[in-house]
């Protein structure tokens, strides 16, 4: 071909290039109708794909979201220490390590601590009230003030005073879980209920929590004044079974690895472990909630993003597979458009666009199912969902990446074929 | 050829084209040393029965195959060994194709199917409608613009496909049996138009074994194994 000639060419072909790759977009729009049942395919296929990315990303988001929200709520300044090994032992059945020279000890040796309050426990609880009777899981003892300092504000009612505590009152909250099986939608406060047959006023409801372990509700209690607890009930009245140290509210993220560590100091020093003995309490943070979450998040994030990636891969086995049909029953409309003028640049952006309106279209339809399915998760609240930016970013780049590298051969295969075989082969 | 037309010069010219094909283990001459010379304005007929080379020899015109050897130049320049997408640019600019088929894209429309090698061009959108619709007037079919093809008959379908084989004003217009699935009627309708195309100064080669319809051309080839024979008067 003449110098010239080639010039003109390569000239005429760049000056239109923005509005050639627009009329790409257009002559997919016009021609991807033809194949129906490949549209439908590929758009079910990447449709499954993206909702099923949907959820798993609004699910970890939603966990994380609850994770922090669960710090916030243990409160970033306070420490909570367990006596025994609970890792190794059922909760409410560890070793009681704890006891109320820990609590002065605490008092007496840091001075950056605003409170320590102690707390009382024990599984199982009959409680009688509203003409109905109901095992709950647990009963609590706490000093004056407990919402506030064990972080746990009272949904109604009012807190135990430092009177309740000193005189040992016959007062109680109840759980959230618990009011509701006992008074259902009334206000039980000032209504009389039986705690183990001991008559209790109720004046107060925690707020909801709705977590629970081992089996145990944490909304699913009654919480009465620490004395009384200690002197009604049948408890090693010198054992504890929780210690709260919370520091001042204003007290820098970067000062609690250190106050942690003075609080562990204190109580080795109180329960007599010399340096080669192993502590025999445990200390829980926000931090280490948010710890805990994190890995978990990351394991199930290995095996949720695994199954994405399986989803994907399919989704895209299917689009590929189907756009080599698509090419090989569409031959002759490639023959008869290379006949006329279309390039092999001309061919690929076409089937490129088709692929990339299908999975664009998968995208929505995607985000919409996995929308509703996240929504009736949350709904019988299987799981805890969050939608953000990314969500939608990482749904439309997911479908963007299935729809531009499985249709590339495809759209390949159809750019390279040369025109007299594809009208003589067409169907 | 145009009556009246001073000293007619070559479109194209064709020395010693060869094509082979391979099938199955057997290698098939199909063009064996073709040497043909088309100036501007002609009409020309290549005739022949089926198997004797004469849609291969189209579509090395057309630019759509590349002889294994010999040398091809049209308008000047040679085209004989061009690279996929630089043949894109030639047959769009300067070769328009009829086939026997039609092939019309189903779903578009007449005027739509008509536009359809401006697409290729980088043109903007409404001077190639007001074209493309020109062309559907000058084929009797203005009416019919937004009919797709199952709402034409077959020699409706045929004008369309004629309209849009002359969309980007091409120099060579090739019909491949071009009333292959016409009744005579519509036949002689379509032929009538290409004489009309002729005359407006399109160079015009058709592809038939009807002597009926290579009646209209004014210049005969015919082909046989692959050979020219002696052109008729």
């Amino acid at each position: 071909m003449n110098i010239g000639m080639c010039a003109t060419h390569s000239t005429a072909r760049k000056t239109g290039m923005s509005r050639r790759v627009w009329r790409g977009l257009q002559l997919a729009l016009s021609s991807f109708l033809t194949d129906k049942l490949r549209n439908i395919l590929v758009l079910s296929a990447v449709t499954l794909a993206v909702s099923a990315l949907t959820i798993i990303v609004a699910t970890m988001e939603g966990a994380e979201r609850k994770a922090e929200e669960l710090a916030a709520k243990f409160g970033p300044t306070a420490v909570n220490v367990v006596g025994g090994d609970i890792t190794g032992e059922n909760l409410g059945r560890h070793s009681m390590t704890l006891t109320w020279n820990d609590v002065r000890a605490l008092e007496a040796h840091l001075p950056a601590v605003e409170r320590v309050s102690p707390y009382l426990y024990r599984l199982g609880l009959s409680v009688s009230g509203n003409g109905k009777t109901h095992a709950a899981d647990a009963l609590g003892g706490s000093p004056e003030d407990h919402g506030l300092h064990w972080s746990w504000p009272l949904e109604r009612g009012r807190d135990f005073t430092p009177d309740d505590v000193r005189y040992a009152r016959r007062v109680c909250f109840l759980g959230s879980l618990t009011a509701e099986r006992l008074f259902g939608d009334r206000d039980p406060i000032g209504s009389i209920v039986s705690l183990d047959s001991i008559p209790f006023t109720v004046i107060g409801v925690h707020s909801k929590i709705g977590l629970a372990a081992d089996g145990v509700e944490v909304d699913d209690r009654a919480t009465v004044p620490i004395t009384t607890m200690a002197a009604l009930f049948n408890i090693p009245r010198e054992r504890l079974f929780q210690i709260r140290v919370t520091f001042a509210p204003d007290t820098p993220e970067a000062a609690m690895p250190g106050h942690i560590e003075d609080v562990r100091a204190v109580l080795r020093a109180s329960h007599g472990l010399t340096d080669g003995r192993a502590d025999d309490f445990i200390l829980f943070t926000a931090r280490d909630i948010l710890s805990f979450i994190s890995i978990l998040k990351g394991s199930v994030v290995l095996f949720l993003g695994v199954t994405v990636v399986a989803a994907i891969f399919i989704s895209g086995f299917i689009l590929a597979n189907l756009f080599h049909v698509s090419v090989s029953q569409r031959q002759r409309e490639i023959g008869l458009k290379k006949a006329l003028g279309a390039t092999k640049f001309d061919i690929l952006l076409q089937f490129m666009f088709e692929a990339l309106l299908l999975c664009t279209g998968g995208a929505v339809l995607g985000l919409l199912a996995g929308f509703c399915i996240s929504r009736i998760l949350q709904r019988f609240e299987l799981l805890h969902i969050a939608l953000s930016g990314f969500l939608f970013f990482a749904a439309f780049a997911g479908a963007c990446g299935i729809g531009f590298i499985f249709a590339l051969r495809p759209a390949r295969t159809a750019a390279n074929m040369p025109p007299v075989a594809a009208l003589r082969n067409g169907p | 050829m145009i009556p009246g037309a001073a000293a007619p010069e070559a479109l194209a010219e064709l020395t010693g084209i060869t094509r082979r094909y391979k099938q199955a283990e057997r290698e098939t001459e199909v063009l064996r040393g073709i040497a043909l010379s088309l100036r501007r304005g002609d009409f020309l007929a290549l005739e022949g029965t089926s198997g004797s080379g004469k849609s291969t020899l189209l579509h090395i015109l057309g630019l759509l195959d590349q002889p294994d050897s010999g040398t091809y130049r049209l308008n000047g320049h040679d085209v004989g060994r061009l690279t996929d997408d630089e043949a894109s640019f030639f047959r769009n600019r300067f070769i328009g194709f009829v086939f026997q088929s039609f092939y019309l894209m189903p779903r578009s429309t007449a005027l739509a199917n008509v536009l359809l090698p401006g697409m290729y061009t980088g043109e903007s959108l409404p001077p190639m409608r007001r074209r493309a619709f020109e062309l559907l007037e000058r084929v009797g079919l203005a009416e019919r613009a937004e009919h797709t093809p199952s709402q034409l008959s077959g020699g409706q379908q045929q004008r369309v496909s004629i309209a849009r084989a002359l969309f980007n004003s091409p120099d060579l217009l090739l019909a491949d049996e071009p009333t292959g699935q016409l009744d005579s009627a519509t036949s002689r309708e379509i032929m009538e138009l290409f004489q009309e195309i002729n005359l407006a100064g399109t160079t015009v080669v058709l592809v038939t074994h009807d002597p009926r319809i290579a009646l209209y051309a004014d210049r005969h080839i015919r082909i046989s194994d692959g050979l020219l024979e002696e052109e008729k008067p």
